[in-house]
């Protein structure tokens, strides 16, 4: 492993210097990439952005400071593309930073201040040509995806985290993971043509991610209380809004072509599992797809449809650089590894 | 050498013993007071300072008064931050928290006691050292490992290293006075305001003194953010403060060399809490207020001759409020209150041989014991309510041979833990030795070299140990083993020029280290016993006082340090800061003082320097947090009004170079500023 850290280190070194790699120069069109999310710490400012060549498997760290020349800021939460851009969701800065689905330049960077005092977004979501951030003060905002105006707010539960859109209806997990120990566990349901909530449904302590599938169902992780209450996925069915529970441990979950990727990093034990979902027949297919056993912390997962790979975060002891491991989910091996800044999360691709 | 002085009160007797010098009256003096004390009276050191300073193993850096007058220093953080091996962080703003670490132990090794009584927080472990203010302080001295003072707290003489400070209001009068005066009024930059009197009596063979201090700023200092290719100027916000406190003392001398004290002190600072500088998010509205209140007393006496006890007795309630009123919560604030009390009961004891009227310093001996009763109640009910019972001892002697001296001790520490609400803290027990050797001054040798080893231990916090969701109960002490060599070349006075070198090579080792890692994810983190760090440095320090023949009036003083410190974690030779230097820990620190005065004017300039730093133990590049070199400038007046009355006015201008720098990362520091500042002191 030092040998690999000194390799990337090197790498890092070689790569820093702006104008020796023409993959990060001004308004030059990225490809066969992914732009990593490093949150960094909170109140240190340190969040990130890796930029992972996979031509070169080169991780070109800090490209958002080389490019768009000023730092991203403090605590990115999430990262999506929409459309040509993308959107990162900076929980400490009170930001959302709009960046070229092309260059990885800012394009625009949307204050999330109110009256004086940050919103403290979390998530974002997409609907037509709206973008919905959740945000910690308790309301979701509807932000215009060409004049970047802050349209209205709508009134959820508290501490909203992750949200997602089903047949016109959006879904937003409120954690109330500032109330602790009274966590929330109802998730908000909201009316896309009205942009107001229509109800709560309670799924189970601690709601965080959401994840729609193809037939329109809402999953939904619900983190437990860290204790005895374990982090668990529900379901809920958006037409008679029932809920149905599973058993097995979950932490995140993301889309793989039509299953779902479930990781869940057990911190009791250290072990990491991703396992692979059946929507359709709400099962289980595969407990243990990957050999985790060179990942310290899964903190994020992500797949690639057409490189067919997945990529797993790994945000090692969360006070030093993480890593983005490479995996062929065929064989489950790992074959590729980057070393990228510090916590990170969350991916999105550039083909 | 009245500028800065290494002096032990310990090594004082060793020195005149050996080479059985009669002992002078002022000497005598300083073994009835409380060494340090008592030892800063000028007539006392004027009187003996060469024959002390020829003689002395600087186990202590001494400041007086006009030393920290010169440092241009309107905290006591800013003092100690000149001194060697001392790592000082400083989190900006007028009041803002400094906390301070020597050789890399961290703060809460370091005991801090003023006029011989410990000041204590249980609750986070750390003294805000820019609290403590400079206008009364008569001395501040520091020392690694061994106790400045025998008749110490033994809080403070087992702690990992120690400083301690005298005031104005708690010192005896000297006996041609029957009234003393000290006043101070300041004014500077960013709306600092402050003003502080006190008045001592003399009332037949003691002194009753009363005293009050209050200062302000808005503090909305501008600062200078570097953000990629950018740099834009702004202001910190949300950092007003304001503090006062007033007291009174009394001190009385009974027949048989009977001494005792008592004092009461209250204080209250409400301030804003700027935080972190965020990029982007320039909000900040979080408040708190202390509120502290102090009695304290002592009783010293000499049994016979040469044998001395002292009893202290110290009961403290200090109240914080923290509120943030825009918390993100249900509540939609945190408003929470924290109520540390601490009562501290303690006998310490010194005597050393005598042959007739010649001290016969051979041996000497010392011991002692305190019960601290501590406890913590929090408004919110998930907090625990700790109690804790905590009993130390110590033991020690010092044998002085032909070409050696000899020192050791063995201190013992037991401590149990109550929480009425739910699980409560390990019980801790533990023995901790100190040993020394010495040499001992030759003829035409100037040079000594000490040898000594220290293990000792710092308690885990109430915070550490019952914080919501971050306290761990099952936490260990933190240990320290300390190992150093110190090689001084003493003073030399020559051609009206004194000149005092001191160096010291050090290794340290801190083990079951407390660090905060995340257990179940990033917003949950956990206080374990995990890390091992190793830590070694050197350090060098000088000062050279010339005054010339042809015009004595005219007076150079130079003060300087340097300091290296290696400090690296090696708890896990697979993890990726494996021998990354600790963070916040620089490689290099120095500082140049430099003083010139003819007559009562008198200039000076101050440089002090820190390299660059890692915000985190992993040592990249995205962890750096640049270096700096900070540059003071003054001009100083001190004259006489009468004969007893004496003005002292100085303006400074500080961080003269506007350097725009922080010490923690995302903390700034203040621009260029200025003070003003007129002292009046009568007798």
């Amino acid at each position: 492993m030092r040998l690999i850290s000194s390799f990337f280190l090197i790498v890092l070194v070689a790569s820093s210097c702006k104008k020796s790699d023409p993959t990060i120069k001004d308004n030059v069109p990225l490809h066969d990439g992914m732009m990593v999310l490093c949150e960094g710490l909170y109140q240190q400012n340190n969040s990130t952005l890796s930029f992972v060549n996979f031509n070169t498997n080169q991780a070109l760290n800090d490209f958002f400071l080389a490019t768009s020349k000023r730092a991203l800021g403090d605590t990115g939460n999430d990262m999506k593309r929409y459309g040509g851009k993308v959107y990162a969701i900076m929980n400490g800065s009170s930001t959302v930073e709009v960046i070229s689905g092309v260059t990885g330049i800012t394009i625009k960077q949307i204050s999330m201040m109110n009256n004086g005092v940050a919103k403290q977004p979390r998530s974002v979501a997409f609907y037509e040509d709206k973008i919905l951030v959740s945000c910690y003060d308790g309301f979701v905002d509807v932000i215009d995806t060409t004049t970047y105006e802050i349209e209205q707010r709508i009134q959820v539960g508290a501490n909203p985290e992750g949200l997602a859109v089903s047949n016109d209806k959006l879904y937003v997990a409120n954690s109330g993971g500032l109330n602790y120990p009274n966590l929330d566990s109802t998730v908000s349901v909201v009316n896309l043509s009205t942009f107001t909530e229509e109800t709560k449904i309670t799924v189970g302590l601690n709601p965080s991610a959401v994840e729609v599938d193809d037939q329109g169902d809402v999953y939904v992780i619900t983190r437990g209380d860290f204790a005895s209450v374990p982090s668990r996925l529900n379901k809920i069915n958006p037409t008679t809004l029932a809920v149905t529970h599973f058993t097995f441990d979950a932490s995140s979950v993301v889309r793989m072509n039509g299953n779902f990727l479930i990781g869940y990093a057990d911190f009791a034990t250290g072990d990491n599992q991703v396992a692979v979902f059946n929507p359709t027949t709400d099962a289980i297919t595969n407990s243990a797809l990957l050999d985790l056993s060179g990942v310290q912390t899964l903190y994020g997962l992500a797949y690639h449809p057409i490189r067919d790979r997945i990529y797993v975060v790994d945000a090692m002891d969360f006070v030093t650089t993480g890593y983005v491991f490479e995996f062929d989910p065929s064989s489950g091996v790992q074959t590729q590894s980057y070393h990228v800044g510090l916590n990170p999360s969350k991916i999105v691709f550039y083909d | 050498m009245k500028f800065i002085l290494y002096i032990s009160f310990l090594s004082i007797f060793s020195v005149f013993g050996q080479e059985e010098v009669k002992v002078p009256p002022q000497e005598k003096r300083c073994v009835d007071s409380l060494g340090n004390i008592l030892m800063l009276q000028n007539t006392v050191v004027n009187a003996i300072a060469m024959q002390l300073i020829r003689l002395e193993t600087p186990r202590y850096i001494l400041l007086r008064k006009n030393e920290i007058d010169q440092l241009q220093a309107t905290d006591v953080g800013e003092i100690l931050q000149k001194m060697p091996g001392v790592n000082m962080k400083s989190y900006g703003g007028l009041g803002g928290l400094k906390t301070f670490s020597a050789r890399s132990l961290g703060a809460e090794h370091s005991a801090i006691s003023v006029d011989g009584f410990a000041v204590f927080n249980n609750q986070t472990g750390q003294v805000n050292l820019g609290q403590i203010q400079t206008n009364n302080l008569e001395s501040v001295i520091f020392g690694n490992a061994s106790s400045n003072n025998s008749l110490a707290p033994v809080s403070s003489q087992i702690a990992g290293n120690s400083i301690g400070m005298s005031t104005f209001e708690m010192s005896f009068i000297p006996d041609k006075d029957t009234l003393q005066f000290r006043s101070n009024l300041r004014m500077g930059s960013f709306g600092q305001l402050s003003g502080y009197a006190a008045a001592k009596v003399k009332v037949k063979q003691g002194f009753v003194s009363g005293f009050g201090n209050y200062r302000l700023s808005h503090g909305l200092y501008p600062y200078q953010l570097q953000n990629g290719e950018d740099t834009t100027t702004l202001s910190r916000t949300n950092n007003d403060y304001q503090d006062q406190y007033v007291g009174a003392a009394l001190g009385y001398k009974l027949k048989h060399n009977v001494h005792l004290r008592a004092n009461y002190k209250q204080s209250k600072v409400t301030q804003g809490l700027p935080g972190a500088v965020i990029l982007y998010n320039n909000s900040a509205d979080e408040r708190l207020t202390t509120t502290d209140q102090l009695l304290s007393a002592d009783l010293r006496w000499e049994a016979k001759d040469h044998l001395y006890f002292r009893t202290y007795v110290t009961a403290n309630n200090n109240q914080t409020h923290y509120l943030d009123p825009t918390y993100l919560s249900s509540a939609g604030k945190i408003d929470a209150h924290y109520t540390n009390r601490v009562l501290n009961v303690g006998a310490t004891v010194f005597g050393y041989g005598k042959k007739e009227d010649v001290i016969n310093y051979s041996l000497n001996y010392n011991g002692g014991v305190e019960y601290v009763l501590s406890d913590l109640h929090v408004s919110d009910s998930l907090f625990a309510q700790p109690v804790r019972n905590h009993v130390s001892g110590i033991a020690g002697m010092q044998w002085h041979g032909a070409f050696f001296n000899y020192s050791g001790n063995v201190s013992s520490q037991y401590v149990r833990e109550i929480n009425a609400a739910g699980e409560k803290g390990k019980d801790v027990f533990a023995l901790n030795p100190y040993v020394a050797i010495e040499t001992k001054e030759m003829r035409r040798m100037y040079w000594r070299h000490r040898l000594w080893y220290k293990n000792s231990m710092r308690i885990p916090t109430f915070n550490e140990l019952y914080y919501n969701n971050i306290g761990n109960i099952e936490l260990n002490p933190e240990r320290a083993h300390q190992f150093n060599y110190n090689l001084s070349f003493y003073p030399i006075s020559r051609d009206r020029m004194e000149f005092l070198i001191t160096n010291s090579i050090y290794y340290n080792r801190i083990t079951d280290k407390i660090v905060a890692i995340p257990t179940q994810n990033l917003f949950k983190w956990s206080m374990q016993n995990v890390g091992i760090v190793e830590a070694y440095g050197a350090e060098i320090g000088m000062n050279i006082k010339k005054t010339f023949s042809k015009n004595p009036d005219f007076k150079i003083n130079v003060y300087s340090n340097y300091s290296f410190q290696r400090s690296v974690d090696i708890t896990d030779p697979t993890h990726a800061t494996y021998r990354h230097q600790i963070a916040y820990i620089p490689l290099h620190t120095g500082n140049v003082d430099f003083t010139v005065s003819y007559k009562g004017f008198g200039v000076g300039a101050n440089n002090y320097a820190v390299s660059k730093r890692y915000s985190l133990n992993e040592n990249n590049s995205v962890n750096e947090v640049p270096g700096f070199i900070i540059a003071d400038v003054s001009v100083f007046h001190t004259f006489k009004l009468k004969s007893s009355q004496s003005v002292r006015v100085q303006f400074q201008l500080k961080n003269a170079f506007n350097e725009s720098y922080s010490y923690i990362r995302s903390f700034v520091m203040p621009g260029r500023n200025y003070l003003i500042s007129i002292s009046y002191a009568f007798n």
